[in-house]
């Protein structure tokens, strides 16, 4: 078999194959279809400082090929994270990609202090939440986005990826400033903001009223900036967004992404990340690649 | 819980009402009445989440589903045929606790019966002594009604415009029951709106009620977080944490 040894920047992976946050849990919810030792990492369920109980129901609105949410980050806090859902996951032979958000750069740096020597592989930085200083998303403006990127490095030593809204103008710009702020590679696409609206009552189907927009509806999207970035910058690039079979996976590794991440499928099909790695192993297999590195990035212009 | 592909081995459509069998030994050795089960409907992406269904019936090594065709996904359902395969996820959820106690009343509100069907066979071989009230809008096909009185015993169905057994609603029947006997514990399923009243009936009365409820979800595994309902301790996951609840703690007041 074929090399599926993947690296972002300080990050090394046994395979491309990552579960999203916020889609599988805290892992153990997984255990009971796969064998999550086969995955190149778990990112678990964002984790903020305190505890958060999330938005009032309806939570959820299925499109056409999408999926839009607004659980609104419910989660069980860092103490709770650290005490109880920590220790199954270092139990496991993967990657634990702790992701993490705050409403403060100081409240990310905290995080990531006290994630620092807890035993986790990396953290991703979800940065499509307001900062409560100026209101702005963190991930849509260069100066903000590469602080608290600054910030979060200067208070760890693990590796950091930081998640990117495409709710921008310009993504490249923020990748870029994101990369020289010290991160080790970016994870694109978080969820497109949405809404959707019942014409009979004329009200919104979310309780939040809008939400963010999951599933394959997003994937050539996601697959267009993850390009971009590549093209523009060459850094490490995880691609999110849409992925539901091994096809799927390829193209985003085609374009350039160095790994990916499987989100709303994990909902669909619980074993959707295993039946996607083996499905890039029978396409090394019969391309004849014998490293997956010789397949990102290949994209024939 | 188990993924499987359940070979389809009867389905019968009444207008908009279905009743869906799949061979599942597995199902059937690990469930109980209240449980769930997550259907696929497609294999592609459009209907993107699988769909929930009560268990109706679990016997031998066959489980079955009552549905009704309400969008695309129960529309999709509807056409599969004896002999295809359903790609299901189950049992899911908490299920009823089993009463033992001597007077029990079932109350279903439409779709409701579903689980409440399955707890009546349960509670049949317990030889408890139950009434099972049924409200529905109007008149159903006669073969159904045969159908689902054969598999719910003792079953006493009202229809709003009175146009099959009594006039009125299932919480009418609820009143009616409650007249001729005190139960000791009661089971509700149907529309928030009809569980609503009789969650405050059981509360005056000081009768145990749990209740049966449904809530969108993607995953009914506890990952999703979508499922989350308003109870007194807190959100509650309506797929791990239910989906049957005991209604003192549910918030009714929306």
């Amino acid at each position: 078999m074929g090399n599926l040894e993947v690296n972002i920047g300080r990050l090394s992976l046994k395979n491309p194959i990552l579960v999203a946050s916020g889609t599988f849990g805290y892992g153990r919810e997984y255990a009971p279809f796969l064998d999550l030792n086969t995955l190149g990492g778990i990112v678990v369920k964002g984790i903020s400082l305190k505890e958060m109980p999330g938005n009032p129901p309806p939570r959820l609105v299925e499109v056409p090929c999408g999926l839009i949410n607004a659980i609104g980050l419910e989660n069980v806090g860092i103490e709770r994270f650290l005490m109880e859902k920590l220790p199954f996951l270092k139990t496991l032979d993967t990657r634990i990609i702790v992701n993490i958000f705050g409403n403060l750069i100081d409240e990310y740096a905290l995080l990531a202090t006290k994630l620092d020597k807890s035993g986790v592989d990396a953290l991703e930085l979800n940065i499509s939440c307001p900062n409560i200083q100026d209101g702005l998303i963190f991930g849509t403006d260069k100066r903000l986005a590469s602080e608290v990127t600054k910030a979060v490095c200067n208070a760890t030593d693990l590796p950091v990826i930081v998640k990117l809204t495409p709710q921008v103008t310009d993504i490249v710009a923020i990748a870029e400033k994101v990369m020289d702020a010290g991160a080790d590679g970016v994870s694109l696409i978080n969820t497109f903001p949405a809404m959707a609206v019942d014409a009979n009552t004329r009200c919104p189907k979310l309780s939040n009223i809008t939400g963010g927009l999951s599933g394959p509806c997003l994937k050539p999207i996601s697959l267009k900036m993850v390009w971009n970035i590549v093209k523009a910058l060459n850094i490490p690039v995880i691609g999110i967004g849409g992925i539901c079979t091994a096809e799927d996976a390829l193209e985003y590794l085609i374009v350039g992404a160095r790994a990916i991440q499987i989100g709303t499928a994990n909902f669909i099909n619980p074993k959707v990340s295993l039946e996607v790695l083996e499905g890039i192993k029978a396409y090394l297999k019969t391309h004849g690649f014998e490293d997956i590195n010789d397949v990102i990035g290949s994209l024939i212009l | 819980m188990f993924l499987d592909k359940a070979i389809i081995t009867a389905h019968h459509c009444f207008r908009n009402f279905c009743i869906l069998e799949l061979k599942s030994d597995y199902i059937v050795l690990n469930t109980k009445p209240g449980q769930f089960v997550m259907i696929r409907v497609s294999s592609s992406f459009d209907p993107l989440l699988r769909r929930p269904f009560s268990i109706f019936q679990a016997n031998g090594d066959k489980i079955s589903i009552f549905y009704k065709i309400v969008g695309k996904g129960t529309k999709i359902m509807s056409l599969w045929e004896k002999g295809g395969k359903a790609d299901i996820l189950g049992p899911l959820g908490n299920g009823f606790s089993i009463s033992t106690k001597q007077s029990v009343l079932l109350i279903a509100g439409g779709m409701g019966i579903a689980p409440l069907a399955f707890l009546a066979s349960t509670l049949l071989r317990k030889n408890c002594n139950f009434k099972v009230i049924w409200g529905i809008e109007h008149r159903m096909n006669d073969q159904l009604v045969e159908i689902i009185s054969k598999i719910v015993k003792n079953l006493i169905i009202y229809t709003e415009d009175g146009s099959f057994g009594k006039k009125g609603l299932a919480s009418d029947g609820l009143k009616w029951a409650l007249e001729k006997e005190m139960p000791g514990y009661m089971y509700a399923c149907g529309p928030f709106a009809m569980l609503k009243p009789i969650s405050c009936v059981a509360k005056d009365k000081g009768i145990p009620l749990e209740v049966c409820l449904e809530s969108q979800m993607a995953c009914g595994i506890g990952a999703c977080l979508g499922c989350a309902i308003r109870g007194r301790s807190g959100l509650l996951k309506v797929c791990q944490q239910g989906p049957i609840f005991r209604a003192e703690d549910i918030i009714w007041e929306i």
